[in-house]
């Protein structure tokens, strides 16, 4: 499928998609959206749990540009661009991810753009999403926004 | 017959075929098929439903299935049952899990109308099929 190549190697700084610029301080990083926000009912029918059972966590003030590539999870509070290839990956109301990520659970809640390989794609409804994503797997809370392409695939296992 | 009289519904049954042009002022209600286009101001879309075309409208609920483009100007719900491919325009937007989109997803962010329509004159055809008897004439 698309973007399986254009990873790691090929883009070693994650300079993805320059024309984006990003309004540090006023967009992403609104008080109003705290990660204390109730969404303890919003999880996946499977947890992906790493080695050591803890996700990785970019926090809230953190901007990270670059490749991340974990068994586990991973978990987007600041801003990150770049590529990941992860088992599942939360952008919590106050991430902001751009690039390509390849996963097994993709939970939006921030912003996301770029492109997407996943099985089980899961919008709240604090999202903004301007993505390709390729799923399995659909769930979207009413208020998200979602534009872009969407295509269905059906991965074995 | 559970038909609703009121004026302005449509309800398309289960193994009724369709094609044409349809302009529903009110709620249709499609279990059966439709090949064209149906602009309606609620359009539900039964589980058995599908619609191969052009549906334009306020608010949709979607069970069935509904290729090449679904322009909705307010809320689009797509159920646990329901699939979309093709494009589709809306403003608010919820999917339950199992729901399929395939396509192209643009947003407005208000519920504005969906401007690119076919004519607004009404060049209704009358379809073959006329399951909804005319409330005006009671």
């Amino acid at each position: 499928m698309f973007n399986k190549s254009t990873n790691t190697q090929d883009n070693p700084k994650g300079n993805v998609q320059p024309s984006y610029t990003p309004s540090e301080g006023s967009d992403y990083n609104q008080p109003s959206r705290s990660a204390s926000e109730p969404t303890g009912s919003y999880r996946s029918s499977m947890e992906v749990t790493s080695g050591s059972g803890k996700p990785s966590i970019i926090s809230e003030d953190v901007v990270l540009t670059g490749n991340i590539k974990t068994p586990g999870a991973l978990h987007i509070e600041g801003t990150v661009k770049g590529d990941l290839e992860v088992s599942s990956l939360t952008i919590g109301p106050t991430g902001l991810f751009e690039g390509n990520v390849n996963c097994k659970i993709l939970n939006i809640r921030g912003k996301f753009s770029g492109t997407s390989v996943c099985r089980e794609l899961m919008v709240a409804s604090s999202a903004q999403i301007d993505a390709k994503i390729t799923y399995q797997d659909l769930t979207l809370q009413r208020g998200a926004g979602l534009r872009g392409e969407l295509h269905v695939a059906n991965f074995a296992e | 017959m559970e038909i609703t009289e009121h004026a302005g519904n449509i309800v398309i049954g289960n193994d009724v075929s369709l094609k044409g042009v349809l302009i529903v002022p009110n709620r249709a209600v499609v279990n059966g098929s439709i090949d064209g286009e149906i602009t309606a101001k609620e359009l539900v879309v039964g589980q058995t439903g599908r619609i191969v075309g052009h549906a334009k409208t306020e608010r949709a609920d979607i069970h069935g299935e509904v290729n090449q483009t679904l322009a909705v100007s307010q809320s689009l719900i797509l159920r646990s049952t329901g699939k979309v491919t093709g494009v589709v325009h809306y403003a608010e937007l919820e999917i339950e899990k199992g729901g399929l989109v395939e396509g192209k997803m643009t947003q407005q962010s208000s519920p504005a109308n969906t401007q690119p329509a076919p004519a607004p004159a009404p060049v209704q055809t009358p379809p073959p099929a006329e399951p909804v008897p005319s409330a005006e004439d009671e």
